[in-house]
């Protein structure tokens, strides 16, 4: 029993919950931008590449200066960022710099989320899961708000409600002598291999994830209340995925989401039941690639979390120039990737300790 | 049988090539950086651990 409840509520976990409300409210404040911005035809294509390119590619320097300089307050940065940049699309500030700025906040926030919660965790992925978490289900209610006409100062109010949550996560940056704790017990690489080849595959992985994330068939989603249960299934797929990793071990959640996928992802293109298992598992590899990163990069987490970022926005540059015409291409291609993904993590991952 | 369709030509031309080209080229040197960063702090743990 104790057990069990070291699992659900480990020491600290709270940063988590913190951690997942500003994460959701930044992506609240991105989305709503984002989609009151996208007008016509030419910015439909152009400005998701921007937003990934912009909010994810920089988070690599974002977080290597974090990781350098702890005491400068990254994600009270990125909250004043997203301000000016709502204040800007209210006085109508052209299409591009509120979104620069935009995605320069969210790359601030996100750092710092991962920052704290790394730190915070000592060795666990639950934190950290539960904050990445919170995105998915800020992406869908900032994709609703922007297409419901609410007024920014109400959005920018919003936002302004993560400084308290933000500044209360920070005290679990530090040790009660006021320094930063170390990213301890992260142990999820196999040592035999060289560090530069664990990372370059583990971020191949991501790349991998983040493709077929937009290429997943899911033909059924039509409705409001079924963008709502997709996006809802993502971020708890994201939560889950970290907490098995904490209680079945790394390898295990490894098997069961990337094989465990496939068959639900394929076959649910029309059944919205089966894509959601199917996506709930696929989005359990979020952990799984993070904890890989962080282990061979102990002493940069925030570094370590950007280049699964980057890994993302590499993912993502295929689908804004082709796509494969059918359904069963495009499985083929999921299966494919699929399979190398696991043989990849087969090899990376160290073995799961038997207790 | 497998096909693929192109779907940026239009897309890009609105765009313009040289806001696209600067868009990646800077996205780039941001990775390659990134890369180097990643390099160093590898190095520098594989002496503290020596």
């Amino acid at each position: 029993m104790s057990k069990l409840k070291e699992t659900i509520s480990p020491k600290n976990i709270e940063v988590g919950y913190l951690y997942f409300y500003v994460h959701l409210i930044t992506e609240v404040v991105c989305f709503y931008v984002l989609t009151k911005q996208v007008g016509d035809s030419f910015f439909l294509w152009f400005v998701p590449l921007l937003y990934d390119g912009l909010a994810f590619v920089p988070q690599s320097l974002i977080g290597y200066l974090s990781d350098k300089f702890p005491k400068l307050k990254f994600g009270v940065i990125g909250t004043i960022l997203l301000i000016i940049s709502l204040s800007m699309i209210q006085v109508n500030w052209g299409k591009y710099i509120p979104i620069i700025i935009l995605c320069i906040g969210n790359a601030f926030l996100h750092v710092n989320g991962a920052e704290v919660t790394l730190r915070a965790s000592k060795g666990k992925m639950f934190h950290s899961s539960l904050f990445v978490a919170g995105g998915s289900f800020g992406v869908v209610i900032g994709k609703l708000l922007g297409k419901s006409g609410v007024s920014n100062y109400l959005v920018a109010m919003a936002a302004l409600t993560m400084i308290p949550f933000i500044l209360l996560a920070e005290y679990y940056r530090f040790d009660k002598s006021g320094k930063e704790i170390k990213v301890v017990n992260y142990d999820y690489h196999n040592k035999e291999i060289s560090p530069y080849v664990v990372i370059l595959l583990a971020v191949f992985v991501v790349c991998v994830r983040s493709y077929m994330g937009y290429g997943i068939p899911t033909s059924w989603n039509k409705t409001t209340f079924e963008t709502i249960m997709l996006y809802s299934t993502m971020g708890l797929g994201k939560a889950l995925g970290g907490l098995l990793v904490d209680s079945i071990g790394i390898r295990k959640t490894a098997k069961l989401s990337i094989l465990g996928a496939l068959p639900f992802l394929i076959f649910g293109d029309e059944i919205m039941l089966l894509s959601l298992i199917g996506v709930m598992l696929f989005s359990m590899t979020m952990a799984i690639t993070l904890g890989i990163l962080v282990s061979a990069l102990k002493e940069k987490p925030g570094l370590a979390f950007a280049l699964t970022t980057i890994g993302l926005f590499l993912g993502t540059v295929p689908i804004f120039f082709f796509r494969f015409s059918s359904t069963l291409s495009n499985s083929i291609i999921i299966t494919i990737l699929t399979i190398l993904s696991m043989l990849i993590m087969s090899v990376i991952l160290r073995k799961d300790e038997v207790k | 049988m497998m096909k693929i369709e192109w779907i940026w030509n239009e897309t890009l031309f609105q765009v313009g090539k040289v806001p696209i080209i600067l868009f990646f080229v800077s996205i780039a040197i941001i990775i390659l950086v990134a890369g180097y960063l990643v390099y160093k702090e590898i190095k520098k743990g594989v002496k503290n651990d020596k």
